[in-house]
């Protein structure tokens, strides 16, 4: 069965005054029906300019998708006319975004807000649209007699609910989910998170969770790409990733998380920062923060090498054979 | 909403009678006589003292101020002007509905061509249309009213001869001293709607209505307009209460018969009941216009309800 959703060897590139920003590089991935995708990075990594890509939202200019193909439910979205593409967000795929605080109207009642969606995808009258929107509402845990009022009335974990509720009143497809939680107290991140994955059961809606928590990641996805300057550094299976990390930036990512069990004085963060991404190192991107580096790694593009089935890692130290390298 | 109206409402009489306080104290002890001006300085002195007597002047000033309210209240009398020995009044209402009018008609047209204009230059940023209403309305920001009504008199009265120069005969004499007092805020109106519409374009609100699939007409006039508006409302309701207050040079040069002009007479004149009266009525205008924005606020934007 096709996936629901593939990036072909996507790119993304935004040409401002400073320079071309190349915020995403030949990305690949693919997301079956009902699963959940994490997406993992640091920030800059450029996984909102992907979700936004998916959407074709990407601010143009100076945005501007420069290659590679998004195929949703096997047809190209950048062949879409701007008509189509509205019949998709919103639809088909939604969007949940990192900062509740200003993703809500001020000025607009949230029913109404809620309501607003449901009346552009779905043929039914205004009233039903509102009935509709305030059983969205109570699906979120919010009571509906709250649906008349504005958005400055509602905490930032009852805003974050409010757009859940948006983003999934028309049962889509696909849900984009850019750091849902980022701006959210802890208690209220692990409710709203609850909530995305049992809403998420009872709609069938696939998932990308962009994050840059690995904690989230291991409570919620079935599947795992990590990003790094554009590019996917390594994918696979959560097992794949959490037990059988391969590429070092991966690796790296889990070394700099404090374990429970040991008593460290220092945290061990992976050395350097993240390229500036209007100049990126030749080579491998990671090559200036990575232990493993060499000569090579300075000047070869690496390839993305299959380690199991699914298990996929762009690191040049598992080129021909992994073997070699796990031996270091 | 009705105690928010209410309260607002209530605030406009300790402002008014700040006003007069001052109005009337400033007036009072500035030099020069009526009473010498209305006899042209050739008077006896029973004259004098019986003209004085019944004005009220020979009356202590705090006297004088607690009749002068007494008589706006009761009887909407403004005493007589000392110069012509006419009513205030009879003068106000021959002149007042000439600059309302004037003012009305301003400010719709400052709205009609200021608002769109404003939203068509924000959403095509950029292109050689934003340029173009950009560079359009800095001229006209930059033009002085007076130094345009001269201009457009030169063209279309003496050269072309469409249109009246002077005086208020027909309805065509409001169009040049409309667009006078109008171009400066049509052009500062469509800067700070452009502006204002760029800055909330960019808030992720917008991002989410595009997410949700809203067309882009929808998202302008929907989910930007109003809260871009906010800002522009304020500076309305500033430039109405200016507009309606009678531009005095506009008038002059249009012998346009409205507040601006009567204003200018009685000053030269010394005819301290009119200025008086004329700074009254457009203290009160300008209270009204604010009180008036206070409500549209409560209508564009909820937050402001809470305070």
């Amino acid at each position: 069965m096709e996936p629901l959703l593939e990036l072909k060897d996507l790119s993304v590139k935004y040409f401002t005054s400073d320079g071309t920003v190349e915020a995403v590089n030949g990305i690949s991935l693919q997301v079956d029906r009902g699963e959940t995708l994490g997406l993992v990075g640091e920030t800059g990594a450029g996984k909102t300019t992907a979700a936004l890509s998916i959407l074709r939202l990407l601010p143009d200019p100076p945005g501007k998708i420069v290659g590679g193909d998004i195929r949703f439910q096997g047809e190209s979205l950048l062949e879409k006319t701007e008509k189509e593409m509205r019949a998709i967000r919103g639809g088909q795929i939604s969007m949940i975004f990192q900062d509740p605080m200003t993703a809500l109207n001020p000025v607009i009642r949230v029913g109404e807000q809620i309501a607003e969606v449901i009346l552009l995808h779905d043929k039914i009258s205004k009233a039903e649209a509102e009935r509709r929107a305030l059983e969205m509402l109570e699906l979120v845990g919010i009571p509906a007699e709250r649906g008349s009022e504005y958005p400055h009335q509602f905490s930032g974990g009852m805003k974050q609910r409010v757009v859940i509720a948006i983003a999934l009143a028309c049962s889509p497809a696909l849900l984009l989910a850019d750091e849902p939680t980022t701006a959210l107290d802890v208690t209220i991140q692990a409710q709203v998170l609850e909530l995305i994955n049992q809403l998420q059961e009872k709609l069938h809606t696939a998932t990308i969770l962009i994050t840059h928590d690995l904690g989230v990641v291991a409570e919620t996805c079935s599947k795992v790409a990590v990003m790094y300057a554009g590019e996917i550094m390594e994918s696979g299976s959560l097992a794949d990733l959490f037990d059988r990390a391969a590429h070092p930036y991966t690796v790296g990512l889990f070394q700099s998380i404090p374990s429970l069990e040991e008593d460290v004085d220092l945290l061990r963060p992976i050395p350097g920062l993240m390229p500036d991404p209007t100049a990126l190192p030749q080579g491998c991107k990671f090559h200036p923060r990575c232990p493993y580096a060499d000569e090579r790694c300075r000047t070869v593009q690496p390839p993305v090498e299959e380690l199991s089935p699914g298990h996929l890692v762009k690191c040049l130290r598992f080129c021909g054979g992994a073997e070699q390298a796990q031996e270091e | 909403m009705a105690k928010y109206i209410i309260k607002n409402a209530l605030m406009v009489i300790p402002t008014m009678l700040c006003v007069v306080f001052i109005i009337f104290t400033i007036n009072y002890f500035t030099p020069g006589d009526p009473v010498a001006v209305f006899y042209d300085f050739d008077y006896t002195e029973e004259q004098y003292a019986e003209k004085a007597a019944e004005w009220g002047l020979d009356q202590p000033f705090f006297q004088q101020f607690v009749n002068y309210i007494k008589n706006i209240v009761t009887k909407l009398d403004f005493g007589y002007s000392y110069y012509s020995g006419k009513s205030v009044m009879s003068e106000l209402t021959t002149r007042f509905p000439v600059s309302l009018k004037l003012g009305l008609i301003s400010v719709a047209l400052t709205v009609l061509i200021g608002v769109p204009f404003g939203i068509i230059s924000a959403t095509r940023q950029y292109s050689p249309l934003d340029y173009g209403v950009t560079f359009i309305s800095l001229f006209f920001a930059a033009v002085p009213g007076f130094w345009l009504s001269m201009i457009m008199i030169l063209i279309f009265s003496s050269r072309l001869g469409w249109l009246p120069s002077s005086g208020l005969t027909s309805w065509t004499c409001y169009i040049m001293p409309v667009i006078a007092s109008s171009a400066q805020y049509i052009a500062s109106i469509t800067r700070q709607t452009r502006s204002s519409m760029l800055e909330v374009i960019r808030q992720d609100y917008i991002r989410t209505a595009r997410a949700k699939g809203v067309s882009e007409g929808v998202v302008i006039r929907r989910h930007a307009l109003r809260n871009a508006l906010i800002p522009v409302v304020t500076l309305i309701g500033m430039q109405a209460g200016a507009v309606i207050a009678g531009s005095a040079i506009i008038e002059a040069v249009h012998s346009f018969p409205g507040m601006g002009s009567l204003m200018m007479t009685a000053i030269n004149n010394k005819d301290y009941n009119t200025i008086q009266a004329v700074v009254l009525l457009l203290s009160g205008v300008v209270c009204l216009i604010n009180l008036l924005v206070d409500i549209v606020y409560v209508w564009i934007d909820p937050r402001v309800n809470v305070r």
